[in-house]
């Protein structure tokens, strides 16, 4: 892990997601954002990371960037890796249900991922990065988002 | 790892399980597999107190869901007790608040299950 004051670099590997967690707590605390939107930021960073470990195939010695910002009130996350593309902010995911009508596992990381922020856009890089931008404004989101 | 499990039986198919910590991709196989074993024990209703819980991300959630199904297959049910507003706010804006019944207290939760 390599780490400045805003920036980190992830080795893929779920033991290091506790660390970007942290990272971004941290980072969010500093910025003055409230607890519950540190523990929104932390489960979003934690949703995002965990998304590009399972599904980028960059394998256990891949790994990604996270750079945090704080302007003007507005918190924001971005993060690059060089996985396979995938546009996570088109997929809403949410509970889905069996034909029996039994709900299922899965299916909510990025429905928390939509509801937590308050923007996200993605972009593939013709150099091959994904890129990934997550904002929050402070007091922007309410328990009925 | 930062978390911890405690099952208490109440009565006959009825127990309650205490978690303290954080529930994330570290931990949720180990809740998952208490919960499990809870279950196995006969225990087809359960009131899962996340009063201790600091954090909750998706495969916590996904945690609770397996249960739920697990006890469904024996008509049974799972309630929790949850006061923290930021770990409720995930069960809301997930829609699960409208799938698990949530409760402040467990003297709260004791008397719904007694109600029926």
């Amino acid at each position: 892990m390599i780490m400045s004051e805003n920036k980190i670099t992830i080795r893929c590997g779920r033991n290091n997601l506790r660390r970007l967690r942290l990272f971004v707590a941290d980072n969010a605390e500093k910025c003055g954002l409230d607890q519950s939107a540190i523990h929104d930021l932390s489960v979003v960073a934690e949703e995002i990371g965990y998304n590009i470990m399972k599904y980028g195939e960059m394998g256990e010695s891949g790994e990604f960037d996270v750079e945090v910002s704080c302007e003007g009130g507005r918190f924001s996350m971005i993060f690059r890796d060089t996985g396979i593309p995938f546009d996570p902010t088109g997929y809403k995911g949410g509970l889905t249900f069996d034909s029996e009508g039994n709900l299922e596992e899965g299916g909510l990381g990025l429905m928390l991922v939509d509801k937590l922020v308050d923007e996200w856009t993605y972009e593939r890089h013709p150099d091959g990065i994904n890129i990934l931008k997550l904002y929050k404004v402070k007091g922007g989101i309410t328990d009925e988002n | 790892m930062d978390i911890k499990v405690d099952k208490r039986k109440v009565e006959e198919g009825l127990g309650i399980v205490d978690i303290l910590g954080e529930i994330d991709v570290y931990t949720s196989s180990w809740v998952k597999e208490a919960i499990a074993e809870f279950i196995k024990e006969g225990n087809y209703n359960i009131i899962i107190n996340l009063e201790g819980v600091r954090y909750i991300d998706s495969t916590g959630l996904g945690v609770l869901i397996g249960a739920l199904k697990r006890v469904k297959e024996h008509e049974g049910s799972i309630s929790l007790i949850c006061t923290n507003p930021q770990i409720k706010k995930i069960f809301n804006i997930t829609g699960l608040s409208k799938i698990f019944a949530i409760y402040k207290s467990e003297e709260e939760a004791l008397a719904a299950h007694k109600e029926g």
